[in-house]
C-alpha cells in the first residue's frame, strides 16, 4: 500500500512509500521517526488532525512537522 | 478569505512556482556544465598525454598527471551537486486544487490568513508566544508571493511582532531568533525552503512558527536571559533593575561602572553631566561648580570659598613675586662672585655650583661660563 509521506523534521523532503495493511499513525510514526516524541509534532493525514489509532489507506497523504524547531543566528 | 479570494491568492502561488521552474531549468543548466567543463578539461589532458608520451617529455607529463588529480578529485562534488540540483528540481508545479487546499488548511490551523493584493503578501497570525517565561506577544507571518519566483528565502518572509516586546539591548529583535523582522530559521531552514518550492504553503506557515515557538540558547540574537532589564546608556550593558544606577543630573541610567559621583556632594553623576574644577582638578556636579566672579574659570565651590581658584594662585605669585626675585638675585650675586652672569642659560650649571660651595668646577668650565655671559 502506498501513500504519500511528507517529513518536515529536517530537510522537508516529499516522497511516496509502501506501508504495511493495517498500519496505524502511531505505528508509522515509530517506524519512521522512531526516538521522537509524538507530541513535539503536528501530524495530518490527508490535512486533517486524526487520532494515534487511525489505520493510514492507500494513497492517504501524511505530514508530519515538528513543533519546535531551533532557530539560530546565522542563515 | 472567501472563495474568490482564495482562488486569486492561489493563482497568484501557482503563477509564481511555475517562474520558480523556469528558474530551476537554469540552475539545471548550470549544474551540467560544472560537470561537462570538468570532462572537457581531463579529455584536453588526456591528448596531451598521447602527447608527451610519443615526444618523451616527462616533466610536461608531470604536471598534466597533477593537473588531471585536481579535475578528478573535484568530480564526484560536482556531480553530486548537479544530482542534488536536478533532483530538488523534480518536483512538478501543484495544482490550482492542491494550492486551494493549502489554503483551507492554513485557515483551519492558523484561523483566516490575510492577503494584501497590492504587496502580494500572504499572512498569518500566531498565538502569542512565551519563552521561558518571557511574553513575546503575538507575531504575524508574512509570505512575500511576489519573490517566490525568485527563489531568495531572505526576501520571501518576514516576521512582526503585532504587540512588541524587544529585547533591551536592541528594538529589533522583537524574538531571539527574530530582527529586523528577518526569521533565522535555523535548522528549519531547508524544510522550510523545501515546503515552499513544493507550494506546500501550511506547512511554511506551520514551520515558520515551530522556530517561533522555540528557543535555541546556542545562537540567538539575543539571550533570552538578558531581555530584560535596563540598558546602560553609556555602554550598552543589560543590568538587572537592582543594578542601575540613575544620574541625578540627566536622569539617564547607567551601570556600576559606568556610573560616578560629585567629589562635593558624593550624589550619582554620569561622567557627561560632571565638570572639572579648573583648580582642584577633580569632577563635580553642576550644582556643586560655579564660574568664578573675578577670572571666570569654573571651579568647585570649596575652591571657590577656599580662594584657591587659579586667579587667587595668580594673585598670590605676583605679590610672592619679589622675595622670588630676591632669592633668584642672592643666587645670582652668588654666581657673579664666581664670575658668571646672571640670567644666561649656558651659566646655569655653574651657577648651581657656585650655590653649592661643596661642588667641584673646573676652573675652565667657570671661564667658559663667563665669557658666554658676556653680552653678544
Amino acid at each position: 500500500m502506498r501513500i504519500l509521506f511528507i517529513n518536515n523534521d529536517g530537510g522537508g523532503f516529499a516522497d511516496y512509500t509502501d506501508v504495511a495493511p493495517n498500519t496505524t499513525v502511531q505505528k508509522f510514526f515509530e517506524q519512521r521517526l522512531s526516538g521522537r516524541d509524538e507530541a513535539d509534532y503536528l501530524i495530518r493525514v490527508n490535512r486533517q488532525p486524526v487520532g494515534r489509532d487511525y489505520v493510514l489507506q492507500e494513497g492517504d497523504r501524511v505530514t508530519m512537522t515538528p513543533t519546535k524547531i531551533e532557530g539560530a543566528v546565522g542563515l | 478569505m472567501n472563495d474568490r479570494q482564495r482562488v486569486r491568492v492561489a493563482l497568484a502561488i501557482q503563477q509564481q512556482l511555475a517562474m520558480l521552474r523556469l528558474r530551476n531549468y537554469g540552475r539545471m543548466q548550470d549544474g551540467i556544465e560544472k560537470v561537462l567543463t570538468g570532462l572537457e578539461e581531463l579529455q584536453s589532458i588526456r591528448q596531451k598525454l598521447a602527447t608527451c608520451g610519443r615526444q618523451s617529455w616527462h616533466a610536461a607529463a608531470r604536471s598534466l598527471r597533477d593537473q588531471a588529480i585536481r579535475i578528478v578529485s573535484h568530480l564526484p562534488c560536482t556531480a553530486n551537486e548537479t544530482k542534488w540540483t536536478l533532483e530538488s528540481t523534480a518536483v512538478e508545479v501543484p495544482s490550482l486544487r492542491d494550492l486551494l487546499a493549502e489554503l483551507t488548511q492554513l485557515e483551519a490551523e492558523f484561523g483566516e490568513p490575510g492577503f494584501n493584493r497590492d504587496t502580494c503578501e500572504l499572512s498569518v497570525i500566531t498565538d502569542r508566544i512565551e519563552l521561558e517565561g518571557i511574553d513575546l506577544g503575538d507575531f504575524e507571518i508574512r509570505l512575500h508571493v511576489g519573490n517566490l519566483g525568485a527563489g531568495q528565502f531572505n526576501s520571501l518572509l518576514s516576521v512582526i511582532a503585532l504587540d512588541p516586546h524587544p529585547a533591551a539591548s536592541s528594538r529589533r529583535v522583537t524574538h531571539p531568533h527574530v530582527n529586523d523582522e528577518q526569521l533565522c530559521a535555523g535548522d528549519g531552514r531547508a524544510a522550510i525552503q523545501a515546503a515552499l518550492h513544493n507550494g506546500r504553503i501550511c506547512d511554511f506557515f506551520v514551520l515558520v512558527r515551530a522556530v517561533l515557538d522555540n528557543y535555541n540558547p546556542n545562537s540567538p540574537f539575543v539571550p533570552i536571559a538578558e531581555w530584560e532589564g535596563v540598558l546602560c546608556s553609556d555602554c550598552g550593558y543589560t543590568m538587572s533593575d537592582d543594578d542601575v544606577h540613575g544620574c541625578s543630573i540627566c536622569g539617564r541610567e547607567f551601570c556600576e561602572d559606568c556610573i560616578s559621583f560629585c567629589r562635593r556632594c558624593d550624589e550619582s553623576v554620569c561622567r557627561r553631566c560632571l565638570e572639572e574644577c579648573a583648580a582642584c582638578e577633580q569632577s563635580f556636579c553642576s550644582g556643586c561648580v560655579t564660574t568664578c566672579p573675578k577670572c571666570g574659570r569654573r571651579v568647585c565651590k570649596t575652591c571657590l570659598d577656599g580662594n584657591l581658584c587659579l586667579c587667587k594662585q595668580d594673585e598670590k605669585e605676583s605679590d610672592d613675586g619679589p622675595e622670588d626675585t630676591t632669592d633668584g638675585g642672592a643666587g645670582s650675586e652668588a654666581a657673579e662672585g664666581q664670575g658668571a652672569a646672571e640670567g644666561r642659560e649656558t651659566a646655569v650649571s655653574c651657577v648651581a655650583a657656585a650655590v653649592d660651595p661643596g661642588a667641584a668646577v673646573p676652573a675652565d668650565s667657570l671661564r667658559e661660563a663667563a665669557l658666554h655671559a658676556e653680552p653678544r
